[in-house]
Parts: structure tokens; sequence; C-alpha cells
């Protein structure tokens, strides 16, 4: 058929974006018309007319995206038992039975995932998700039969959060595939999966998941109205939901966390936290969350809980050194020279000889350099990156202090900097820490150690300000809270904790002991 | 807080300390570390000495021939005038605040130091843990130009000996600058400095510490010679720990025997007994026997308490040279009057004026108690066959 | 209005009341007392106690917070007036505390740098945290407070290595009483700024956890004041201690270990102006609230900038060398937290106790959004 690119009067029946919003007729040939002219130009749609029975015949089509169904199972399940049941679909006097439809979807067809709907935007809609949909001709509603399959990553190790202990699945990019991973954990019916079609154009499903019982219902509701509100085309990845749904849409401090393993999504469920899923990326998106929290690494839970806590503080130092360090040294060697002890400063001076660059040049520099590397590292096929990497670190490190472009202690100071800020262990907590670093940078150029504290300031200032979903972004810290912090700072074990983190609005605090006892 | 305000402000106050900061910073290597400061005074005019570190990595260092220090010497009017001189010929900033030893001169210490108190207590750039010596014999610049043996620079060494002979000899207290204030502002106790000179032998010069200055408030008074600064040390208000003591063998005066001091209390206490004034001073130590210099058998339990009564009777003579020698020079170092203040302070009331005569008069009943240990590797004498 | 947290109170007492003291009581009691003056400060105890427990009560028995307050019981007039009087007052403390704060930078930290460019750091940082509101400066307090503490305890305890004499802490046996009687005066005086509590108290609902939290905040004044100026004594000795500008910055300068750790001034500097930023951003705020109500304005963020403006001048004009910023701290500004921070409520104090009618009157009292 002509594609129609204006509108007119005569053309507003064969005009597709307005035949999309009709109802099913009922006549199939009016039907198949519509749906191939709102079909027109998917080559991979199939679009099968059948009939069955002989006096007289009854027609029937069949729509599905060849790619999306499994073939076999429509031709088995669906064709099949039409073909063969014909006393409960025709009537002895011709013509179809009364309860055509009730002995369609109750008695005849052998699918366990049936369902009807009655104008063409849901036709189109399930048919895109990979549903088989059936017109029977003198029937004013479509049958839609689950017949989704095609094929996918399979479940793999997940590339971004690496694991040594524990479970190492990572969600894949079908959402009811996800949603199978976190069902299977938590076996509670209390698990509620709230299923959202968002994006005009992707149509995408996007399931929001909670323990009803856990979760706070003010937090629930919220996040649905949230939800509920977004109006755009496409919705491809959680970042997409996030950035309509955060409370603070611009800033560099990360209010929701993305993780790819189940096992952690489950964690932060059981705690009352809400996880998004978004069919089509295995990211989940949870919220609320706090920036103490972005150092727990759920390997913490899988460890014993005194060298887990070890290596938590091991973390939070580790931050530090890397928002830190390259700034101190400035700082310290630029204003504060009475700092550093004087056999140290002789070793500083002497490797400063010759240098052209002021420290604080040099720093950024270097950090500059490093931040490339790592970002051309990300980018490139994974047998050449490492090497590349290193290669690159190396030689142009050494190179560049055998040139007496840089001092070492700057090289080192990097590097070290360099691995401590790897050890976030969410990618985005780490984006952080490399933009504030740079501040932290000038600042410390300019003003020394005063400098670093006023950045500082301002940087808590800000934090202090943000909240992710309403939970204010630096508890337990602001408001503190012992409880909290003391999970935060170190693991607390199993048979310690008692009590779910506290979130306001929360109905059951208590996890354990009181009325179930000990074992 | 909204983000675009955020900026706005991190923006202002980024720039602003930037342009008007006037940039504070030295970079290191428009620095020079001074490793040693000394204070001397000649005609009217204050010497200000700094023995600067050369830098080089240590690849330079080793292959380099001469000394790695340069020692600057600079005049003025006042001590900072002078320090600040030395910009006029070192192209680079000093870094005063990484010397950890100051040097007095002679001639300094002889003017009376009352005119370097001040420069000492309220410079920022003086470090008030900094060890202070004075030079004997010498100008503290001949001293911080002498080459000292395994040490590249001889400010550090003069330190370093200082704190190493104080465990190994034991003859000398270390004085920093902190305590030597404190003691010149509280009445009743007197400041002594550590003694630095030059010795020469075969030609070539060392530095070694020989005696301590002893000074009556800010003037100088005198000094104490080994012996008796070996007595000054065993009567410091804290523990000692660490020295040495050659007593004579028991049995043969010509025979030495050297007890190793472990640590030692001294406890001083004013009594107004039958109208007088006397000070206690109750000495308890412990030592081990180290070596002999004889072959006689001497480590039986009776040698043992001779020993004993040898050794304290040795630290009792010390110790009244001490007390001689600071009475006749009327300078209370000892703290006495600190003490009698503390335990008596009406009768101190009556004395701080004439506290240096009350003080050279006062007597003195000293009572130790020694104690030996152990013995090392061997608790029989070696006996020879 | 969210309530605020006992533990947030706590930590704003202690962020308002200990950073100006570590400036200003030390050298007040070496030089009043000599080697007793760690009893001054231990005698706060019971005098804060008292000043706590009136403000307290004046909280419990009023119905509006501060600045509303003194319509309550002074009438709608003299309240007002005493509103403006307030706003005045309480920029005058804070210009102080930027004055004292840039003084002490000057000498110890970076000589040199112009003024201005420490005092508007400053302002910034403060005018930043205004403009966010109560609830983000508190949740600021709270960290400072909680990274704040542990630090300086371990840097004082690190002044714990050099060597002491404990005989400086004596003798006790003659002391002037009349030199007691006006550094314990002084002490106490400061503990005064915890008049924020009479801002924030409503918004407290757990009365027991703010009782804990005013009493933990004194005894953390009170201890860690003790330390300092027993640590001065115990190393410096009182004739050296008393000519020090800042006794509790020479300590931290003196702390040399094995000569790896030395001259770590500059870090006790960086806990310190974190505790600036907090009292000065404190009394500000108490300004602005005191002008927003005086005014009946909706909301006060937009009076920072012009007042920002106010105080830089005002710090700046207000001594000319560090002689006078001494005879200020110590004649004018005592004197001045007595009436503004002292007197003033003890008025509120004996109204409530003598008259016993309610405040029927406060309902009419609009109180403006304080948020």
């Amino acid at each position: 058929m002509r594609y129609l690119s204006g509108k007119s009067a005569s053309d507003n029946a064969s005009d597709p974006h307005k035949l999309i919003d009709q109802n099913i007729t009922g006549i199939l040939a009016t039907d198949q018309a519509n749906l191939e002219t709102i079909l027109q130009n998917c080559s991979d749609i199939v679009i099968k007319p059948f009939q069955f029975g002989s006096n007289p015949p009854i027609k029937g089509m069949l729509l599905y995206f060849d790619g999306l169904v499994d073939r076999q199972e429509v031709e088995i399940n669906l064709l099949k038992p039409l073909m063969l049941e014909m006393d409960m679909l025709c009537s002895q006097n011709g013509g179809l039975h009364d309860n055509v439809l009730e002995n369609v979807l109750y008695r005849i067809l052998t699918m366990a995932d049936l369902k009807t709907v009655k104008d063409y935007n849901s036709i189109c809609h399930h048919i895109s998700s990979g549903d088989t949909v059936f017109l029977i001709d003198g029937i004013h509603e479509a049958l839609v039969a689950g017949t989704r399959s095609w094929k996918g990553r399979g479940v793999e190790a997940p590339e971004n959060e690496v694991v040594i202990f524990g479970p190492k699945e990572a969600f894949t990019e079908t959402v009811r595939f996800n949603t199978a991973m976190i069902r299977r954990r938590i076996k509670s019916v209390n698990l509620k999966m709230e299923s959202y079609v968002i994006g005009r154009v992707t149509k995408t499903d996007v399931v929001l998941c909670y323990v009803s019982g856990i979760a706070p219902p003010n937090l629930v509701n919220e996040l649905r109205s949230r939800l509920s509100a977004i109006d755009t085309d496409a919705i491809l990845d959680p970042e997409y939901l996030n950035s309509f749904i955060a409370d603070t849409k611009v800033t560099i401090f990360t209010q929701v966390e993305y993780t790819e393993k189940p096992d952690r999504v489950c964690g932060h469920l059981l705690e009352g936290r809400l996880a998004v899923l978004v069919d089509g990326s295995p990211t989940a998106m949870i919220l609320p969350v706090s920036f103490p929290q972005f150092w727990i690494a759920a390997e913490d839970y899988y460890t014993p809980f005194i060298p887990a806590s070890f290596y938590r503080m091991g973390r939070f130092i580790a931050f530090l050194v890397a928002l830190l360090l390259p700034s101190l040294y400035v700082a310290v060697t630029t204003y504060h020279q009475e700092m550093i002890p004087t056999a140290l400063y002789l070793t500083i001076a002497a490797t400063r000889q010759g240098v052209p660059f002021p420290i604080f040049v040099e720093a950024i520099l270097m950090e500059a350099t490093f931040e490339l590397l790592r970002e051309a590292g990300l980018r490139l096929p994974r047998a050449v990156g490492p090497a590349v990497s290193i290669v690159g670190a190396l030689i142009i490190g050494d190179a560049a202090v055998q040139a007496g472009l840089v001092s070492t202690p700057m090289v080192v100071i990097v590097a070290f900097t360099g691995i401590a800020s790897f050890v976030a262990p969410n990618y985005n907590a780490a984006l952080i820490i490399r933009i504030a670093r740079f501040v932290f940078l000038i600042a410390a150029a300019a003003l020394g150690f005063m400098g670093i504290m006023i950045v500082l300031i301002l940087m808590l200032i800000r934090m202090a300000s943000l909240s992710s979903l309403g939970l204010p972004y630096l508890s337990p810290l602001a408001p503190f809270n012992w409880a909290q912090l003391s999970d935060i700072m170190v693991r607390r074990p199993w048979y310690q904790a008692n009590q779910r983190p506290y979130m306001e609005g929360m109905e059951n605090q208590v996890r354990q002991g009181s009325k179930e006892g000990q074992e | 807080m909204k983000l675009g305000l955020f900026i706005r402000l991190l923006l202002i106050a980024l720039i602003l300390s930037v342009c008007l900061c006037g940039c504070q910073g030295v970079e290191v290597e428009q620095t020079a570390i001074a490793t040693g400061v000394a204070a001397d005074w000649d005609d009217g005019d204050y010497i200000v000495s700094v023995q600067l570190a050369k830098v080089a990595t240590a690849e330079q260092a080793a292959s380099q021939e001469g000394p790695q220090f340069i020692v600057l010497n600079e005049r003025g009017q006042t001590l900072t005038e002078a320090a600040r001189r030395l910009n006029l010929t070192l192209p680079r900033l000093p870094r005063w605040y990484h010397a950890n030893t100051l040097l007095l001169g002679e001639n300094l210490a002889q003017q009376g130091l009352s005119d370097i108190i001040d420069f000492l207590s309220r410079n920022p750039n003086v470090r008030t843990n900094s060890l202070l010596v004075m030079t004997r014999g010498a100008t503290p610049l001949e001293v911080y130009q002498l080459d000292t043996p395994l040490e590249p620079f001889s400010a550090v060494a003069i330190r370093n000996i200082l704190e190493n002979q104080e465990d190994q000899v034991g003859i000398y207290k270390p004085v920093i600058l902190a305590d030597f204030l404190y003691n010149v502002a509280t009445p009743g106790i007197d400041p002594v400095i550590p003694q630095v000179r030059i010795i020469s032998d075969h030609g070539k010069k060392f530095l070694t510490i020989a005696g301590t200055a002893v000074f009556r408030g800010t003037e100088w008074a005198g000094e104490l010679n080994e012996a008796e600064s070996r007595g000054f040390r065993f009567l410091s208000s804290e523990r000692i720990r660490g020295g040495l003591l050659v007593v004579p063998a028991p049995g043969d005066e010509n025979r030495h025997i050297t007890i190793e001091l472990i640590s030692s209390q001294a406890t001083m206490k004013p009594v107004w007994k039958e109208g007088e004034l006397r000070m206690m001073v109750q000495i308890t130590a412990d030592g081990n026997f180290y070596d002999q210099t004889s072959s006689k058998t001497l480590l039986n339990l009776e040698t043992f308490r001779l020993m004993e009564q040898l050794s304290a009777d040795q630290i009792e003579q010390d110790i009244k040279r001490a007390i001689g020698k600071a009475q006749g020079y009327q300078a209370d170092i000892f703290g006495w009057g600190r003490l009698l203040e503390r335990e008596y302070p009406h009768i101190w009331s009556q004395v701080a004026q004439d506290w240096p005569e009350v003080f050279s008069a006062l007597p003195a009943d000293i009572q130790i108690t020694f104690k030996l240990r152990r013995t090392y590797l061997t608790d029989k004498s070696f006996v020879i066959k | 209005m969210q309530r605020i947290s006992s533990f947030q109170i706590w930590a704003t007492l202690t962020v308002m009341t200990i950073p100006i003291a570590f400036l200003e009581v030390p050298k007040r009691q070496l030089e009043a007392l000599g080697n007793n003056a760690w009893i001054a400060v231990l005698l706060a105890l019971p005098f804060g106690l008292l000043i706590y427990a009136m403000y307290m009560f004046i909280i419990h028995r009023s119905q509006t917070p501060f600045p509303a307050m003194l319509e309550e019981h002074f009438g709608a007039v003299a309240g007002r007036l005493l509103q403006i009087f307030y706003f005045v007052m309480e920029l005058g403390i804070a210009a102080f505390g930027i004055r004292l704060f840039v003084d002490f930078v000057e000498t110890n930290v970076l000589p040199g740098t112009p003024i201005i460019a420490y005092i508007v750091i400053l302002m910034v940082v403060c005018f930043s945290a205004l403009k966010s509101g109560v609830q983000t400066f508190m949740r600021t307090f709270e960290i400072i407070a909680v990274l704040c503490l542990p630090l300086t305890l371990l840097i004082l305890a690190l002044g714990c290595t050099q060597p002491l004499t404990p005989e400086n802490l004596l003798p006790i046996s003659n002391i002037d009483l009349k030199e007691l009687g006006i550094a314990t005066a002084s002490t106490s005086i400061i503990l005064s700024r915890g008049f924020i509590i009479l801002v924030l108290g409503k918004w407290v609902t757990d009365w027991q956890g703010m009782r804990r939290a005013v009493i933990g905040a004194l005894l953390t004044y009170v201890f860690l004041l003790t330390v300092t100026v027993m640590l001065s004594l115990l190393i410096f000795g009182a004739s050296t201690a008393q000519i020090l500008s800042f006794p509790t910055f020479t300590i931290i300068q003196n702390i040399d270990i094995l000569q790896f750790i030395q001259n770590i001034d500059i870090v006790f500097i960086g806990v310190w102006i974190l505790g600036m930023f907090a009292t000065t951003t404190g009394t500000w705020y108490i300004s602005l609230l005191s002008l927003q109500q005086a005014l009946r304005l909706s909301s006060y963020r937009f009076l920072t900038a012009p007042t920002a403006l106010i105080l830089g001048v005002f710090a700046i004009a207000m001594a000319e060398n560090i002689l006078e910023v001494h005879i200020l701290s110590n004649i004018i500004i005592p004197f001045l937290y007595g009436v503004v921070l002292f007197f003033i409520p003890f008025l509120m104090f004996l109204r409530i106790l003598l008259t016993s009618t309610g405040n029927q009157s406060a309902k009419s009292i609009p109180v403006q959004n304080m948020d």
C-alpha cells in the first residue's frame, strides 16, 4: 500500500496513526486490511489466514513477528487444536458456535498464556512483544497467545562486578528472565513485581520489584507515581529512567545504584529498598540509596565478618586516598613543607631538580594522562586492551620521568591514586571520585590545605542537600543513626543483625530474633 | 542547594583564591633546606650561620666529592635581620623549620642570652624542640663547616651524638629549646646547655661534646666538666636511662669495673629541719655489671654488695661535685627553688629575692640506693687456668 | 518542618561552642590563674549546667521558638525591637568569630595572604550552607562533629607524647579567688553560644534525648578544654604558656614523633576550620532569623547576600591590630555574650517563673518560616 504522508479527510480511514486507535471490527476482511495498513513495510510480520470447518468455512487469521515467537508452539498448540476441535468451534448449523470464544479460550487451545484484547493498539503491542494474535471472523475480540521466544545471551558472569566468592550469575537483557532470577532467590509471595510500559515508541517493559511488608509503602507509592508520570519516546536503559525519576537531576552524585547481580538486588530488596528492571538492559536500578552504601561490596556478606570488616575499612581509606591524595601532596609540598619529614623532603627536592613544571601542573598532567589511558583501555578490544594500558602507563610514566618532565614521586602518587580509585565496588561512585579529585587539586593549588577544607565543606553541604527518593543522601552519617552506621563501617555478623536498617515508614524492622528464637 | 548556585559559589571561591592569595606557595625546588642554625655575636652585630643541604639524588650524591652542604654566614643588628639578609646572597628560600639544631656561639653566651630570648620564643621559624648546643673554642661557623664521620651534615651529627651518648655513655643531658625557655622563665631553676668543641687528631678535625655550660638566668656563669655533668644528669627530675659508671674494682684500687646504668630516679625534697633548710636528695638506681679489668672473681653475693656500695659512692661523688660547682656559680640548675616553692610557698616568698645566695649555702643530704641486677652473658668471672 | 534528632542537637551545640573556645579560653585561663587554670574549666561545668537548664526551661514553657519568643515574652513592640537588636548583636558575634579566624590564620598558617581572601572563603562556605536550608546544615554539623571530634582527640593524644611535668598543675593552695571567679565566668559564658538551642528546641520531639544531648555537649566541652589547658600546662608550664598567643596551637606545633610526624598543626587547623564554619553559620542563621521575624518576611535566604557584605566589612573594621582584638576578646565580647546570650534570656526565664498566666497571646504571633 502507498505510504500516506499527508493528512486528508479521505485518507483518514487508511492513516495508520489514526487506525491504530480503533477497535477490532469483527469483520475479518476489514481487520486484515487495517492491520496490513498499520503494519505496512514491516517485512518481519507474518500474517497467516486460515480457515476451518467447511460448512461454511470459518475464517481466521494468525499474526506474529517472525523471530519473536516459537513457531513450533504456534503450530502445535495454536493451530493444531483449532483444526482438530471442529465441533467446539462450529455449531451444527454452520457458522460459529455460540460460545466459541469461551470454548477457544478455555477448552480448545492448549496454551497456558491466553488473553483477549479489543483494539489494534493492544494487538500491535502484543505482537511486538512476541505474542501471537489470533483473529476469528465474527468475533470482536482477538486472542493473544504467549509464545515469546527469542535468542538472547545466556546467563554469564557479571562483567563489571567481579566476584571471588559468591554467586556469579548476572542479569541478561530479557526482563522476564531477570525477574525469574530474583524470584528464585526470594520465594516469598510478598515479593511483588509491578509491570509498567514506559516509552511511547519503545514501549519498554519496566518492572518494579519490592517486598511488601518490608518496603515502606510511601516509598513504593512515590516511585509508582514517578514512573507513571514519565512521558518520553524511548527507554533503553535504567539510566533513562533515572533522569526522570531522580530527586536531583543535575549532579555528579548518583542517587541510584546499578547492579548486574541478582543476589545483590535481593539483598537490597530484603532491606526494604526497591528495584527497577528494564527490558533490554542487564542492569537493575536500586533505590533509595545513600552515599556510604556505595562502599559496601556484596562480597562482604559472603566472607566472615572480621576480614570483611577489615577490608571494608580499607575501602573507606582507599576512598579518601583516591579523593585526596594528589591534592594533599600538592598542598603539602607547595604550602606546608614543614609537615614533611626532613629526609623525605630532601628526596622530593632531589627528584624535582630540573623539572620544568610546577607541582600543580605536573599533577594535572599526570592525572589527565591516567584518565585518558583508563578510558582508552575500556574501548580497546579485549585482546589488546590490558596490554596497551599497562604498556602505555609504564612507558609513558617512565619516559616522562627520564626526560625530566615529571618527578618520580608524582608518578607514584598518581599510580597509587588510580589503583585506590578502582577499589570502589560501584562504578558510578568511582565516577564521583574521579571528577571531584580535579576540583580538589585546583583548590589545593590555590590555597593549600585550607582550599581542600573549603571544597570539602562545599561538597559536604551539597551531598547533605541531596536525597534519594526521600532518603537523605548521607545517612547513616547524617542524620546519625548508630545502629545502621555499624553495618556500614564494619560488617555486623548476621547473628547480631536483629533489625533492618531503618527507613522512614518502614513497617517491619525486626529481621530475626525475638519471636522465632535462636536455633 | 541547586547545582547552579553550587557551581557558581565554587567558581567564586576558586577564582578568588587563585587571584587574591598571591600564591604564597613556594615550589620545592625554590627552597633550601636548613639542617642547622647558629647564632653568634661579634663586635656589636649578631651573626646567623646556617647549614643548608645540597639537594642531590642518591646517585649524584655518591659521585659527588666534598661536603653535601654549604654554610652561610650573615651579620645584622638583630638576629632576624641577619637571618633574612641571607637572601641577599642565597637564591633560594630557606626552610628554617627543618633545622633541629641550634648552636649558640661563645661570644653570644658571654653577652648574656637575654637579648635573643625574644627571638627564640616568638619567631615562628625557630622550632621549640630543636636541640640547643653551645660552641666553645670555635665559632659556630667552624663547627658547621666540619666534616663529621658517616653523617653528611654536622648539624644532624651533633643531634645524633647528643642523643646517642645519653644512652651509651650517659654524661650529658640534651637540652631542647622549650626546656631552656621554661627554665629561663620560671623562677627557681636555671638553664644549662651542652657544649661542643673541635678537637684536632692528626690534622683532622672532629667535633666532640665536652662540658655543660651553666647560666644564671640568662647570664653565662661557667661550665661543668664531664664528671660534674654526669652528676647533674643524675639529679634531673625525670627518670634517666642508660649510661656508664666506671668504678674502682673492689679490693683493687688500680683496676676498674664498668657498670652500666639501667635507670635512675632522683627525688629531691626541701626539708625544714630545726630551723634550717636542707635539701634531701634520694637517688634510686639500677645497673648491670658490664666488664672488669681484672681477672679476680667478682661475682658473688658479697662482692655484689660491695660493688653496689662503690657505685653509689661514685655517683655521690659526681653529684657532690656538681652541686659544689653549681653552688659556686650560684646557679640553681637543679630546680631546687621550684621545689621549695611547691613545698613551702611561704618560705619561698621570703627567700625568692636572694635565692642565688641562699642556694649557694644550701646543704644537701644525699642518699643513694644502687642495685646491681644482671651480668650479661656470664654470671661467673672468667677463670684463667 | 522536619524534626531534628537529639544527636543533631548535640552536634550543633558541640560545634557552636568548642572551636571558638579553643582559641579564646586557654589563653584567658592561663593568664588569670597560671598553674591552676584547669580548675576554672572544670568549675565551668556546674555553671554551664545552670545556663543550659535555664535555656531548656525557657523552651519548655514558651510556645514559640526563638525570635518569636521575644515577642511572646516582652510584648509586641519591645519584642520586635529586641529582635532587631539581636540581629545586630548576633551579626557582631559572627563578625568577631570571623575576625578571630582571620587573625589566627594570618599569624600561623599562611602569613601574607590578603585577609580578604580568607573572609571571602569563609563567607562563601557559610553562605552556601545557609542557602541550602536548616536541614542541610544540621546534617553538615553532624558530620563535622562526628569526624572532627575523634581527630581532635587523636591530635591531643599525640600532644601527650611530649615530655610532661605533672607538677606544673599544682599547687592549688594559693589561688586568687577573684581571678578564679573571673576565669570561670569567662569560660562559662562561652557556653552560652549554645543559644541556638532556643531556636531549634521547638523542633525536637524527644525531650529526654534532648536533655541527654545537652548534657553530653556540655561534658564534651568541659572535657576537651580541660585536656587542652592541662596539656598546655604540662608541656610548657605556666610562665611560658602565659606568653603564648595561642597555646593550643603551639602544643600541636611541637609534636614531633621520631622526626616523622612533625608540624602537624595544619591538620589541626583544617579540623578547626570546619568547626569555625559551623559556628559562624549558626550565629549568622540566628541573626537572619531575628531580622526575618522582626520584619515579618517570608524567607530569610535572600537576606544572606546583603548581610554577607555587612559581615565582611564589620569583621575588618572591628579592630585595627591584634592587641585590639585581644581587648575585644577579653573584655568586650564576654560582656556581649553576657548581655545578649545570658541576661535577656534570664529576663525571659524570670518572666516565665513569675507570671503563671498562660501565654494566650502566643497564638497570635505569626512565626515565620524558619526552614
